[in-house]
C-alpha cells in the first residue's frame, strides 16, 4: 500500500471513500484503513491507470486479487473515491472461508430496505434500445455503454459479439477465460439476480481502453435486496471489437448483503 | 468581490489566516474574508478548538434556533446545547462539506452549511449512556447572518443516523422522549403546520419545470410537482440518472428509481403531506432549500404502523447539478423528532 500518511498530500479532509458495502467519510479514516492494510500484510503489486481510473493488483503472501479505484477531484486534490474489490478472490488469498466471513461481516451491517423500482417508469416496457446515460457520459462511449446495456438489461446474449471469441476476460472471484466463460459468468450471475438492472455512473478513457463504472441493483431468486458497484475495463481492436474485458463486481458484498438484517423502525 | 468557497481546499488551506476581504462583511471581525470563511472558521473555532465562549461574538443574544424538536431561544441556551454536545463527543469534527449563501441585503448574508461530523460517544447524551462507538451524521445549519452575528438559524441533524450508528433504535429514542412530552402538540408545532396547511392549492403542474439556472422557480416547482401533486415521475425530468442521493438515517439511494422510491415511501407514509419552500439559495452549480411539510401518518412505508398523528417536517435539501439536471441530492431532517410525534409526544 501507499505510505498510509501521504493520503494527507493527495486527498481532501473531507474524502470520501463509497464501496457496496457503505462508505468511508474524512481523509483520517481512510488513513486507517491503509494502516490495516499495512497491518493486514496486504500490498500493492501492480498498477495500471486508465483515466480517472486505476486497475491496482492487491496481494498478501497467499495470493492476489483484483481492485479498481476510481477518483473524483476538485483540482489536485481527490475528493471522492469508488472502490471495486474482488471480496472473494480476497477472501481466498486472505485464507477465509467466504461464507463465514460474510456472515460475520453481515452480522454488523445494518442496511436500510430497498425503496422503489429497480427499472424507473418502465412499467412492462421492454428494456430501451440504447442505454440511459449521466449528461456528462462521453460520447465516444455511448456505442460501448449500448453494447452493454443490451448485454445486461435486453438479456440480449447476441451482444456479446461484440466481444472477441478469443476476448481475454477477467471476473469476479478470480476467474478468467474467453468469450464462453464470460458468458457463462454473465448467465450464472442473470440467473441468480433474475430483476437486476445495470445502471451506468461514469466513463472514463486512455489510449485504446475504456472504463465503465455502473451499478448493479436487483434481488437473489431467495428475494434479498442488493445494491452493488461494479466497474469494466476493456480494449477494443481497431474494427471495435473487445479484446480485454476486465470486470470487476464484489461478490463477497453481495454475500455479505443476502445475509444482512435490514433495518426497521 | 465573491466567496471563495470551499471546492478544492484543502482543511489547512480553509483554517489558514485569510487575505484581503473578499466580500462586503460590514461589521464582521476583520479576520474573515467572506461569509464562507466566516461560517467555517467560526465553527472550527468553537466546536474543534473549544472556545465555545465565541457564541457569544458569533450569535446575537435574543437568537431562535428552529429545529424539528421545538425552537432553541438565546444565546446561552446555544453555549448549554453546544457543552451538551461536546461533553458527549468531545472530538467531533465538522467538515464543510457545502456552504451556499445568498445576499439578503443590509450586509446580510443567509448561508447554507452542510456539515459531515465524525465523532466518539464518550459521554453520556440524548440517545442514552456512552457508548464508546464511533458516529458519522450530517448536519446542515441554515444561519441568517449580520453583522458577526448569526440572528436566526434553521437547524437539521441526521439524529436517526446517530442513534443507529450508535446501536440504538432511533424509535426508542423517540417513545422515551414522548413519554416526557404533555400529550397535544406544542403551540409552536400547531401553528407551524397551520401555517402550511392553510396556504392556497397550486394549481396542477402541467409544464415542463423552469430551467434549474432559475433556482428559486426550479426548486418551488420541483416540491409542488413531486410531493405536493405527486407527480414521482418529474424525478426523471429532474434528476440525472446516475443521481446519488443522501438522505435520513444514513440512506444512500442511486438512480432514478430509488430517488423516485423515496418520494413515494413519503407520501405512503404521510397521504395528506403538504410541502412549502421556505428559502432557496444557490450559488454556482449548487442550490439550498429549506422546506417545512405537514401531514398525518397514514400509512405504513417507512414508520411503522400508522399512527394517525399530523406531523411537522423542518428539512433542508442540498442539490448539485450539472447541464441542468441534479446529480447528488443530500437531504436532512430529524427521524427521530417526527418519530417522537408519531409517538404522540411534541
Amino acid at each position: 500500500m501507499t505510505d498510509p500518511g501521504a493520503l494527507a498530500d493527495t486527498h481532501l479532509h473531507r474524502a470520501v471513500r463509497t464501496t457496496a458495502l457503505g462508505e468511508r467519510r474524512g481523509r483520517d479514516a481512510l488513513i486507517a484503513d491503509e494502516i490495516a492494510a499495512v497491518a493486514a500484510g496486504i500490498t500493492v503489486r501492480s498498477t495500471t491507470d486508465v483515466g480517472a481510473m486505476r486497475v491496482e493488483r492487491l496481494g498478501v503472501a497467499g495470493g492476489e486479487w483484483a481492485r479498481h479505484v476510481w477518483s473524483v477531484r476538485e483540482g489536485a486534490w481527490v475528493a471522492r473515491e469508488t472502490v471495486i474489490e474482488d471480496g472473494m478472490a480476497r477472501c481466498t488469498a486472505l485464507a477465509l472461508d467466504p461464507g463465514r466471513a460474510a456472515a460475520e461481516t453481515a452480522s454488523g451491517y445494518l442496511g436500510h430496505g430497498p425503496l422503489g423500482e429497480l427499472r424507473a417508469g418502465t412499467g412492462q416496457g421492454a428494456a430501451a434500445a440504447g442505454a440511459l446515460l449521466p449528461a456528462d457520459f462521453p460520447d465516444v462511449e455511448r456505442d460501448l455503454a449500448d453494447v452493454v446495456h443490451r448485454l445486461w438489461n435486453g438479456r440480449r446474449l447476441d451482444a456479446l459479439a461484440a466481444w472477441s471469441a478469443a476476448v481475454d476476460w477477467s471476473g469476479p472471484g478470480g476467474l478468467t477465460g474467453d468469450r464462453d466463460d464470460m458468458r457463462a459468468w454473465v448467465v450464472a450471475l442473470l440467473a441468480r439476480y433474475p430483476d437486476a438492472v445495470l445502471l451506468f455512473e461514469a466513463a472514463t478513457a486512455a489510449g485504446d481502453t475504456t472504463a465503465l463504472l455502473w451499478r448493479l441493483h436487483g434481488h437473489s431468486v431467495q428475494g434479498d435486496a442488493v445494491r452493488l458497484i461494479g466497474s469494466s475495463v476493456v480494449t477494443r481492436d481497431t474494427v471495435g471489437r473487445i479484446t480485454r474485458d476486465a470486470t470487476l463486481i464484489d461478490g463477497f458484498a453481495a454475500a455479505v448483503q443476502e445475509r444482512a438484517a435490514q433495518f426497521a423502525y | 468581490m465573491t466567496a471563495l468557497g470551499i471546492h478544492g481546499r484543502d482543511i489547512a488551506e480553509l483554517l489558514a489566516p485569510q487575505a484581503a476581504r473578499r466580500q462586503p462583511l460590514p461589521g464582521f471581525d476583520d479576520d474573515y474574508a467572506d461569509i464562507v470563511d466566516y461560517i467555517v472558521r467560526c465553527t472550527h473555532r468553537i466546536w474543534e478548538a473549544k472556545d465555545v465562549g465565541l457564541i457569544a461574538t458569533h450569535y446575537a443574544p435574543d437568537i431562535v434556533i428552529h429545529t424539528m424538536a421545538g425552537p432553541i431561544t438565546g444565546m446561552a441556551g446555544v453555549i448549554a446545547n453546544t457543552a451538551r454536545t461536546l461533553s458527549a463527543f468531545p472530538d467531533r469534527t465538522l467538515m464543510a462539506e457545502a456552504v451556499v449563501w445568498a445576499d439578503v441585503g443590509d450586509g446580510g448574508y443567509l448561508s447554507s452549511h452542510r456539515i459531515t461530523s465524525l465523532a466518539t460517544n464518550s459521554g453520556a447524551s440524548e440517545f442514552g449512556a456512552e457508548t464508546g462507538r464511533r458516529v458519522g451524521f450530517t448536519t446542515i445549519a441554515d444561519c441568517l447572518c449580520r453583522a458577526n452575528l448569526i440572528v436566526e438559524e434553521w437547524l437539521v441533524r441526521d439524529n436517526s443516523a446517530i442513534a443507529i450508528a450508535l446501536g440504538i433504535a432511533p424509535r426508542a429514542v423517540a417513545v422515551a422522549q414522548a413519554a416526557r412530552d404533555p400529550g397535544d402538540p406544542a403551540p409552536w408545532r400547531a401553528a407551524a403546520m397551520a401555517a402550511i396547511a392553510s396556504a392556497e392549492p397550486t394549481p396542477f403542474p402541467r409544464g415542463a419545470l423552469p430551467p434549474a439556472g432559475d433556482a428559486a422557480a426550479f426548486a418551488a416547482a420541483l416540491f409542488d410537482a413531486v410531493i405536493n401533486h405527486r407527480r414521482f415521475g418529474v424525478v426523471r425530468d429532474a434528476y440525472s440518472p446516475a443521481v446519488r442521493w443522501s438522505g435520513p438515517g444514513g440512506r444512500r439511494l442511486f438512480g432514478w428509481g430509488e430517488v423516485t422510491g423515496w418520494f413515494t415511501a413519503l407520501i405512503g407514509s404521510f397521504g395528506d403531506l403538504v410541502v412549502r419552500v421556505d428559502h432557496v439559495a444557490a450559488v454556482g452549480d449548487e442550490i439550498a432549500v429549506r422546506w417545512t411539510a405537514t401531514g398525518h401518518h397514514d400509512g405504513p412505508a417507512l414508520y411503522g404502523v400508522p399512527s394517525g398523528r399530523a406531523v411537522y417536517l423542518l428539512g433542508v435539501t442540498h442539490w448539485r447539478l450539472f447541464a441542468g439536471q441534479i446529480v447528488e441530492e443530500t437531504t436532512v431532517f430529524d427521524e427521530i423528532a417526527l418519530l417522537r410525534q408519531i409517538e404522540g409526544g411534541r
